[in-house]
């Protein structure tokens, strides 16, 4: 168990940067989850900790130790790939087992180190399968029995889930999340699922073009995002996002049927956004926004309800099965408690 | 899979027959001169007696010297396929792996490639030129020399492909665990890429066994290989026919033993990332 510490680290390939200086503090044991959407610098960041990349700039510490210069093998760390990367000519036991063999460990001691983690992971009948025997479930587990053999201060993970199906998914998400709890590692899983990042992370940090967006617990994430990207990129449906204008201190929303009054603001700014969850989202009687019922998805335990209000898309999730039908015509209000707005220039919340 | 029904399935047999024909039939028929005595060779029979006396004047008559050609063959063949598998795979993990400028390893890997194309003819006078003034020429090393200089592209280029094939997270992942690069290339890589090294060493193998014209103008009677011996049966006053063809089947069979084992893996390796 470690800290990992980061601090002004850079990286560029070429004249491109790609990590524009981020300052990151990982707590003993804690688990963080680096998340973001394609290109946003966050594989790149986790490798740069493994010491798989250069760091072009800056500093990065494990345990309080300056690694920048060390190789990967020197970190103690261990890491599972999107790819599981599991030695194709070894047996599930030699994978397991081949850090410790390096190390040039007792063989009693591997046997134990080997079958303790195999029996955690529900691997004991496998040992003597070679990868290409196995599912790919089975093989995730087996690269992270690799992880856990290891013995690491840090374990990285990238993207370990992204290959398996959405079920089995989900039943690794809950295994490494005990496997953490279990080990009391200090843990940094890269995703670009937000609901892996939501359901697994003690600490989200939002990655937006090799810069921090936001940093922060999942409910605070959720509940108070830092900028319009986060709020875009966290929950799932997204967000509903509709453009006010302010006149007099007060917010308007444009609609069908006039300006909607949204309530009172500070901002000096003339337009901004205006960002509603679609929990938060109600029917109401009158003057909210009016919209029509274009797709209703059930999905059992709650709905979502997708209208076509101020000329797009707005979602209304709502719990149970609303009696409502494709074509309906209704009205939605907002919850002056859950709205969120955004400055239309920079998309800093206002 | 393309399936053939009624007319073309015939048609195909045809080409096919032909095709196996055209391959075979010279072959076979040196294997049947090579059972036959000079004069039955001379008057073109087909009717005749087998002998073994071409095959026996070949290998334990002590005016023979081919038992001394197939050693040097067996020399010359082993030592440059294991020079080549040596510096070509390190080569070619090098230009898969490490972060080579792009020009530096496109001009590398473009010499190499029309160092390929250049027939080894016009080589053979520098290289002629060079081994009499350090004092190979006629030495089995010279020999050895200038076929790891022939077959080294297509080795770098066949253990490219294969490289190239190995996800480079594996090797990561090694790292991670504790490995260096050495370690990683030793313990993880090399292990994955045997299939082209026993393809590319069948091939260079066979190569450098079937090699002539570098041979004839580099060795001289004591160090002559295989092909050499087998075109002086031909004398200018005497063609030895019998013992040629002999001759010929006897040098074939090392390189159909390896091929038999290792076609498997030549054609993988001919044929590495054609295909997804």
């Amino acid at each position: 168990m470690a800290e990992v510490k980061l601090e002004n680290v850079h990286k560029r390939f070429g004249g491109a940067e790609v990590i524009h200086g981020i300052d990151l503090t990982i707590r003993n044991g804690e688990f963080v989850v680096l998340v973001g959407p394609s290109g946003c610098g966050k594989s790149t960041l986790l490798r740069m900790i493994a010491g798989l990349e250069d760091i072009s700039d800056g500093t990065i510490s494990i345990g309080g130790r300056v690694v920048n210069d060390l190789e990967p093998r020197e970190r103690d760390i261990a890491m599972v790939f999107q790819s599981y990367a599991l030695y194709p000519h070894m047996n599930v036991e030699r994978n397991m087992s081949f850090s410790m063999t390096l190390r040039k460990e007792r063989p009693e001691k591997i046997r134990q180190a080997v079958e303790g983690a195999a029996a955690s992971l529900e691997l004991r009948p496998y040992l003597e399968r070679l990868p290409k025997a196995l599912s790919g479930g089975q093989r995730q587990r087996v690269a992270m029995g690799r992880a856990i053999v290891r013995r690491p201060k840090v374990f990285l993970f990238d993207e370990p889930l992204s290959n398996l199906d959405a079920q089995l998914r989900v039943q690794m998400r809950t295994e490494v999340r005990k496997l953490h709890q279990r080990l009391e590692g200090t843990s940094v899983y890269v995703t670009h699922d937000q609901v892996e990042a939501m359901t697994m992370a003690d600490r989200i940090v939002v990655l937006d073009k090799g810069r921090i967006a936001q940093s922060g617990t999942p409910l605070e994430l959720y509940d108070r995002p830092a900028n319009r990207f986060v709020a875009e990129f966290i929950g799932s449906p997204a967000i509903n996002l509709f453009p006010c204008d302010v006149k007099g201190g007060r917010v308007f929303l444009a609609s069908g049927n006039g300006a909607v009054d949204i309530g009172p603001t500070t901002t000096a700014e003339e337009r901004i956004e205006l960002g509603v969850r679609p929990e938060h989202l109600k029917p109401v009687e009158s003057g909210g926004l009016p919209g029509t019922v274009q797709v209703i998805e059930n999905l059992g335990a709650e709905t979502y309800v997708i209208l076509n209000a101020a000329g797009r898309d707005v979602c209304w999730r709502i719990a149970g099965r609303p009696q409502v039908s494709v074509g309906d015509r209704m009205q939605l209000g907002f919850d002056p408690a859950h709205m969120h707005f955004f400055s239309t220039a920079s998309g800093a919340r206002l | 899979m393309l399936v053939l029904r009624g007319p073309a399935r015939w048609l195909a047999y045809l080409v096919l027959a032909t095709g196996i024909v055209i391959i075979i039939g010279p072959f076979l028929w040196v294997a049947l001169q090579s059972f036959k005595y000079e004069i039955a060779i001379l008057q073109g029979s087909w009717i005749f007696t087998p002998t073994w006396f071409n095959y026996s004047d070949v290998l334990y008559s002590h005016r023979s010297d081919f038992p001394t050609n197939v050693w040097n063959s067996v020399v010359v063949a082993s030592l440059s396929t294991f020079f080549v598998l040596i510096a070509g795979t390190l080569a070619a993990y090098s230009l898969s792996r490490l972060r080579w400028n792009r020009w530096i390893a496109r001009t590398f890997l473009g010499w190499t490639l029309i160092f390929n194309m250049i027939p080894p003819l016009t080589l053979i006078g520098p290289w002629y030129l060079i081994f009499r003034e350090v004092g190979l020429y006629e030495t089995l090393t010279g020999l050895v020399l200038a076929h790891i200089t022939l077959h080294l592209p297509m080795t770098i280029w066949m253990m490219m492909a294969y490289f190239n094939e190995i996800p480079k997270e594996i090797e990561e992942a090694a790292r991670v665990d504790g490995c260096d690069r050495l370690d990683a290339f030793w313990r993880i890589s090399l292990p994955l890429v045997t299939p082209g090294l026993i393809a590319a060493g069948v091939l260079a193998f066979v190569f450098s066994w079937n090699e002539f014209a570098v041979a004839l103008n580099l060795t001289s009677r004591a160090t002559a290989t295989v092909p050499v011996a087998i075109a002086r049966f031909a004398q200018q006053y005497e063609v030895q026919y019998g013992q040629m063809a002999a001759a010929s089947i006897v040098s074939t069979i090392p390189a159909l033993i390896l091929m038999f084992f290792g076609q498997r893996f030549v054609v993988q390796g001919l044929t590495m990332g054609a295909v997804k």
